[in-house]
């Protein structure tokens, strides 16, 4: 392998890394947190002064009371994490901020609604022979089914915008999910009570 | 012409800068798990954390260390103190009520689509059903006395319980529990609204729900995760649907958070033999042979729930913090539900005050309150059930070597019961429904080593409101002696039941007997 392809080698894996580093810290400052990576941590030396060292993924939610306190940087590690950041991305300008205020939950609940009553109100205009038949049980079909197609999409609607305002009262414990197998939490960073 | 001292820098060169490059491709590999989440090679399972906490002011000179954590408990310090699930979530907002209103709805709907799919044509409602529903109004039903007190009470329990998880109080679930009995009745099926089935899927719904919330609260740790964690939610699932189901969509069931608060919760599974006596009722067809299982395998729970000991300085108990439930069935007799028999019974709401000067485990308190009551005996010869609640108190003695004393009486409004038999008029049923009141006590007196006495009995007075007109009298008393043989898991005992019937019934019919089964068994507990 000539030293031009091994130079070139090289620089794609360095870009890799920093490309991973950044996405990692447009994550964690979307999501609140405190972000370093491993990464960064095994190759920069000393590590970035934060008050732990955690990494926001995936979608963050979260009830326990020591999150927000988890979230808070402690004031003499700021400068070096300013120095080492880059430019912050608030969530109201965030390209997917719709996604994680919860705006986006309202849609699915309103489209629900519509798209069920709409089905529900078809069901209720047919008028069926007297008796049990084919157009009865079709007819129940489209009624319940739109019932059942709104109140589903309600509830998983709800359940966004919820998520949503507890993410934007700074409650906000990164996960990872596993579906049925549980879920990994990145634990809020511990905030040792302060003794000088 | 390169010399061999020449071409040996430019090799050293390229084989430094290839694994510089490796290395570098290897660091990018820890990068974290979002950094490449597209790739199917990222690996979720890595928790960061420090080892220890760490002051605000302190700045890093070490790379964080990496742990493989799957349980909040490794680290003591972080640990969230733990929570009253059942408690409603604070800072409730109108999203917790629609989606409490949203999940019956849901229930309902998926209630429905199985009865479709099973081609159960009371259910195949169009427009015309719905006007006629709600013009012709409610009616008394037709229905099997076991689908009107325990179907229909355990359908109940659906509804309350996914309100509760949704985040409501248990004052707050009931009107749901309403809602959605009513909207069923009148939308859900052809036949005419059943006055009957909103009664008693909203009482025994209430009791039903609230008990099985509560004790699936005793089971879910939502601090865990893994095997461990997924297992806790299906049994906390199957024990209360209702509230599985809005785990299920809320993504609570794998969500991280605080253990649960424990209460005092003694669980004993009773498995063993049910034999039903000889007995005498004026009406020879009710002592067909071919309709009764004189021996039969009874499996049984038997739960009780609550110290009897307000939890507040208010010296005040809220709903359910006191409760017992006792669920049995004959798994072999011929109908799925011959000698079934459900009793429960709970707190509504009670004020604690001492009875003497004993204080820690030794306190003696006397709670006086509202209590709720619900029947079903399902003993082949005669079927009954009842729900109710009114005033009622409790004293609780407790002995320094665990031993307790629990006596208590109650007086309750009865808006429902039901009762088999000979003679219905043109109901269409084989049991009269009435309303009227009852009374009942109960003694629990745990000798600790000698053994565990226990006494259950209630009397039902009513006048029929749908069937052969006139008073029907029901009472049943249930007597219990258990042992341990292996201290804290297994027993032995045995329960001798008696009921007593004692109708009367406008144009001179009567109809009256007794009846008497025991139980011998075997007993798991905790």
């Amino acid at each position: 392998m000539s030293m031009r392809s091994t130079s070139l080698l090289a620089l794609l894996c360095a870009a890799s890394l920093l490309q991973g580093s950044a996405r990692a810290q447009t994550a964690a400052q979307e999501t609140g947190a405190p972000a370093a990576t491993v990464g960064t941590a095994a190759t920069a030396g000393p590590a970035q002064a934060t008050s732990g060292a955690t990494t926001a993924v995936g979608e963050a939610q979260s009830t326990s009371s020591t999150a927000a306190a988890g979230t808070a940087k402690p004031a003499a590690a700021q400068p070096v994490a300013m120095a080492n950041a880059r430019p912050l991305i608030t969530p109201a300008t965030s390209p997917a901020h719709w996604s994680k205020d919860g705006s986006l939950g309202w849609f699915v609940i309103a489209s629900s609604i519509f798209l069920g009553a709409a089905v529900t109100g078809f069901g209720l205009a047919q008028t069926c022979p007297e008796g049990v038949n084919g157009c009865t049980r079709s007819t129940s079909l489209a009624i319940w089914g739109g019932i059942g197609g709104a109140t589903l999409g309600t509830i998983l609607g709800l359940v966004m915008v919820q998520q949503g305002q507890a993410r934007q009262k700074g409650q906000n414990v990164s996960v990872l999910r596993l579906g049925p197998l549980g879920e990994f939490a990145l634990l809020p960073s511990p905030v040792a009570p302060t003794s000088h | 012409m390169e010399r061999a001292g020449e071409a040996r820098p430019r090799r050293s060169s390229g084989r430094r800068a290839w694994w510089l490059g490796a290395l570098l491709g290897v660091a990018w590999s820890w990068c974290p798990a979002e950094a490449h989440a597209d790739s199917p090679f990222a690996t979720p399972k890595i928790v960061l954390q420090p080892a220890k906490p760490i002051s605000p002011s302190t700045v890093l000179t070490a790379a964080p260390k990496l742990t493989l954590t799957q349980h909040a408990d490794d680290l003591p310090s972080l640990a969230p103190p733990p929570r009253d699930y059942d408690l409603a979530l604070p800072n409730q907002s109108a999203l917790h009520y629609v989606r409490a209103g949203a999940n019956v709805l849901l229930l309902n709907y998926l209630v429905w689509q199985q009865n479709w799919i099973s081609g159960r044509e009371y259910i195949f409602t169009t427009r015309r059903d719905w006007d006629r529903n709600l013009k012709q109004g409610f009616e008394w039903d037709k229905d099997p006395i076991q689908t009107n007190f325990f179907g229909h009470p355990y359908h109940g329990g659906f509804y309350f319980s996914s309100a509760r998880s949704a985040g409501l109080s248990f004052w707050e679930a009931i009107p749901y529990t309403l809602g959605g009995s009513l909207s069923w009745e009148l939308f859900g099926e052809t036949e005419r609204p059943s006055v009957n089935d909103v009664f008693a899927t909203t009482l025994g719904g209430i009791l039903m729900g609230e008990a099985l919330y509560r004790i699936s609260s005793q089971v879910l740790d939502e601090s865990l995760s893994g095997p461990p964690r997924l297992l806790r939610e299906l049994t906390a699932a199957a024990i209360a649907p209702g509230r599985g189901l809005d785990r299920l969509l809320s993504g609570r069931a794998w969500r991280l958070d605080a253990p649960p608060q424990r209460r005092y919760f003694r669980v004993a599974g009773h498995f063993g033999l049910d034999h039903t006596g000889d007995f005498n009722f004026n009406d020879l067809s009710f002592t067909n042979d071919d309709q009764l299982t004189k021996n039969a395998v009874l499996a049984a729970l038997d739960l009780q729930y609550g110290d009897g000991l307000p939890r507040t300085a208010s010296s005040t108990l809220g709903p359910f913090e006191m409760f017992q439930l006792y669920i049995a069935s004959n798994l072999t007799a011929r109908n799925g539900f011959e000698g079934v028999q459900i009793f429960g019974d709970g707190l509504l709401y009670g004020w604690s005050s001492k009875i003497t000067d004993d204080t820690d485990k030794e306190t003696d308190n006397n709670v006086l309150g509202f209590f709720q009551t619900f029947d079903f005996q399902g003993v082949s010869a005669v079927n009954f059930g009842g729900m109710g609640f009114g005033p009622g108190d409790m004293m609780i003695f407790r002995r320094k070597n665990g031993s307790t004393f629990r006596v208590g009486f109650d007086l309750q409004w009865v808006p429902i019961f039901g009762v088999t038999s000979a003679f219905t008029a043109n109901s269409g049923r084989d049991y009269n429904l009435g309303v009227g009141g009852a009374f009942g006590t109960s003694l629990v007196w745990d000798l600790g080593r000698p053994g565990r006495l226990a006494l259950r009995s209630r009397h039902y007075l009513g006048s029929v409101v749908s069937g052969a007109e006139g008073v029907e009298y029901t009472s049943y008393a249930r007597f219990s002696y258990e042992i341990d043989l292996v201290k804290g898991l297994l027993a032995a005992g045995v329960a001798p039941t008696a009921l007593i019937r004692n109708n009367r019934y406008d144009g001179g019919n009567r109809f009256e007997g007794a009846v008497n089964s025991t139980q011998i068994y075997l007993i798991v507990h905790n």
